[in-house]
Parts: structure tokens; sequence; C-alpha cells
């Protein structure tokens, strides 16, 4: 039995040996791939799955595993070109907000197509739809001027679910404050939470667009307290630009959360739960 | 390290060391340390075992009471001995005191042990005495090991 096992192993056929040079070829393209996705180099990266799909229709690949490959280079560069539209729905907020229509012309155009090229390797069609809609709302709502009340107005006239660009749901698992309300100082501007806890915050009034898994800083500011804590950071989890609101989440428990916890107790300032 | 510093000392393991010498202080720093590590574990296990109910709630503020008990015989220590960096660790102490008040406010607030994450604070307790175990009082501990060295053993050298 066991000289048996010994003796199939020790022989590769010259077919088998063909067929570990191909796969062993396209494992290397796909790490490429999935390397020139995540550092967005995209000329090279679609050039790239070219190469693999041509690769697997080789007379040596292993059939059943074709499939395999070309749709796990697909996915990664549906999923680079997705997370590039959303850093350019960040450009059209920012040129939005500075009023420099020709930069968010150009970044609205470079948005639309990622999210084409995004659609071309598999992605969900519908993203395109999404797209236009929050670029919708990011103008509506970033346009200097705008009253709060028109804002709101747009906000529900293009409210739309973006599941692509909220990011995971809300697990509603941590003990939320509602009351006292912490200021936020985020991008130059001074927001408040709506509300907060050891792991996160739901901040409002952002007006500036962020993508899921961006990182942020800012500095929170507490009634009771005589400065702004140092600046804090904490990883974007959902993001709607038409309510403008931004929910961030810590990287462990907060100890600057846990301070202002302390300091809000102490000076006997009651504590409401959301 | 514990064993290194006893041989220094020049002393058994087992014996107990004479109240007001270094060999003394030592042994206080390190048996506190000792006991807020055991009391740390027995709050793990209880938050593993059912999660943040009332028993975990009595063990945590038993921790802060021990704690703030163990750093103010730190801060004496220190005092007596001219520990040279002793403001920084003193504020330290105040600090990891802070977290330890809020951690307890945020606690008290939930009305049910399914919304505090159990794994999570039991990660933070456990960093947050290990850090100032290994990093603040180590240090003060070789300190209190290099003045050690060149005293008679068992002499009463302070308060």
């Amino acid at each position: 039995m066991a000289l048996d096992a010994r003796s199939s192993r020790s022989a590769p056929t010259a077919t088998e040996q063909d067929e570990r040079r191909a796969l062993r070829a396209a494992q290397q393209l796909l790490d490429r791939i999935i390397g020139n996705a995540e550092d967005s180099q995209f000329e090279q990266m679609d050039e790239e799955v070219k190469r693999l799909q041509t690769a697997v229709i080789h007379p040596h690949f292993p059939k059943q595993r074709a499939n395999l490959f070309t749709d796990l280079a697909r996915q990664a560069a549906a999923q680079a070109h997705i997370k590039s539209a959303q850093l350019f729905l960040e450009a059209i907020s920012d040129a939005s907000i500075s009023g420099d229509r020709a930069a968010k012309q150009e970044a609205i155009n470079n948005a639309r197509l990622h999210a084409s090229s995004a659609i071309k390797s598999g992605a969900n069609p519908a993203i395109n739809e999404h797209l236009n809609k929050i670029i919708g709302i990011i103008e509506q709502t970033t346009k200097p001027g705008i009253d709060a009340a028109t804002k709101a107005d747009a906000a529900r006239r293009t409210a739309v679910s973006v599941e692509w660009t909220n990011g995971r749901p809300d697990k509603r698992k941590a003990i939320r404050v509602s009351s006292p309300r912490l200021g936020v100082l985020i991008d130059d501007v001074e927001a408040y939470t709506a509300d907060w806890s050891m792991y996160g915050l739901r901040i409002l009034q952002v007006p500036r667009f962020h993508h899921i898994g961006r990182k942020v800083r800012f500095r929170l500011q507490c009634v009771g307290l005589d400065e702004p804590t140092n600046f804090i950071t904490a990883t974007v989890v959902r993001h709607d630009p038409a309510n403008q609101t931004l929910c961030v989440e810590f990287p462990a428990i907060s100890t600057d959360i846990l301070r202002i916890a302390k300091r809000i107790k102490s000076l006997g300032i009651a504590i409401e739960r959301a | 390290m514990m064993h290194n510093r006893r041989k220094e000392l020049g002393k058994s393991f087992h014996e107990f060391p004479k109240r007001g010498t270094i060999a003394h202080d030592i042994y206080t720093i390190e048996v506190d340390d000792l006991k807020i590590g055991l009391m740390i574990n027995l709050l793990v296990e209880t938050l593993a075992s059912g999660g943040m109910h009332a028993s975990s709630m009595v063990i945590l503020k038993v921790l802060r009471h021990l704690t703030e008990r163990n750093f103010t015989r730190e801060e004496a220590i220190m005092a007596a001995r001219s520990y040279p960096t002793s403001a920084s660790h003193t504020g330290e102490h105040r600090m990891m005191l802070d977290y330890l008040d809020g951690l307890i406010v945020m606690l008290e607030i939930a009305s049910g042990e399914d919304e505090v994450d159990a794994a999570t604070v039991s990660q933070f307790i456990s960093r947050w005495h290990a850090q100032h175990a290994i990093y603040g009082d180590g240090v003060l501990l070789d300190f209190l090991g290099t003045m050690a060295r060149d005293q008679p053993v068992g002499q009463a050298d302070g308060p």
C-alpha cells in the first residue's frame, strides 16, 4: 500500500508536468492581477487579465480550473474599479464644495469610466444607476449657499439605497449614547454626533463624501473639556450622502471616549442612551 | 526578570523580605501586579462564560479599587526612592484609572448583557494592565534592583 502510494507520487507524467507548469504560470498572473488591483494599476491589471484569459485556454491548462481563475481575476478587477469610482466620488464632493467646475466634471467622467469598467468585469450593472444618483445627491447637498431645508428636500427626492457605498449594515450592538452630544472637528468643519459609543461614532452634517474603509482623522469636543482631544483615527464604515451622515469605527475600544465618559459623569451630566 | 532581580539581591525566592528594604519594595510591586493580573484573569473568565452580567461588573469595580490602592502604594515607593521618572509614571496611573472609570460608566448604562461585546472588553483590560506592567513597572523594578545591588541584604533604608 505504502509502496504503491510512493511510486504513484514519485513519477509525474509529462502531461502532469505540463499541467503544473501551466497552473503555476496562471497562479503567478493571478497574483500580479490582485497586486495591481490593490495598487490601482489599472492598465497593467487589464493587460494581465487578457493574458490570463489566453493562458487558461491553453491545451495543457486543466479545463476544470479555467472558470475559477478567470472569475477570480474578474472579481479582483471589478473591485478595484469600484474602489476607484468611490474615490472619485470624494473628488466630486471636494470640487463641488470648492466650486471648481472643471475638476468636478473630470472627476465625474473618471468615476463613470471606472463604474463602466467594473460592470465589464462582472460587477452588478445597477452600480451605474447608483453612481448617477449619488452624484446628484452630492451636487445638491454641497453647492454653496443652499439652505438646510432645500438640501433635505433634495435628499428626500433622490433618496436611494446605495448598497455598494453604504458599507456593512448597522449592527446596533454597542451601547450608544445620544446625549450629551460630542462636537467633531472633521475636514475643517464642525460637526456633531447623532450618537457615540466606545466603538465608534455616528456623525451628522459631514458635507464631504467619504468612501467606505477610508481612515479619517478628527478631534472630539465635549462640554466640560477645556480643549478638544488629540487627533483620533477611525475607519469609515457607513456613509449616507443624502443625509450627510458618517459612521466611523475605532480599531479598538477608544480610550478618548472612555476619558470623555468619565469626565461627563464626574460633572454630573446625565448620559442618555440612543 | 523576577528571578534575576532576586539573585541580585542575594535572597532566596521564598524568603520574605524585611519591611523598609528595597527588596520589600520590589516584592510589594511584584505581588501587587500579580494580584491585578489574577483579578483580570477572573474577569476575563467571567466575561467568557456569561458575558457582561452583574458579577462581571462587581469584579470590575473590585479591580478598580485594588488598582487604585496598589498605585498609591507604588507612588509612595517612587517618592521614597527618588525615582527619576515618577511624574510620568504617576501620570500613567491617573490615565489608567480614567480609562477604567470610563469603562465602568459606559458599561453601567447597558441594560442587557447582550449589548456588550465581552471579547473586546477582555482584550482591552488585558492590554491595559500588560502594557503598564511591562513598560512602566518593569523599568521601575529594574531601577530598584540596581539600587539594591550595593545595599547590604535586609538592611532597612527607608520609611
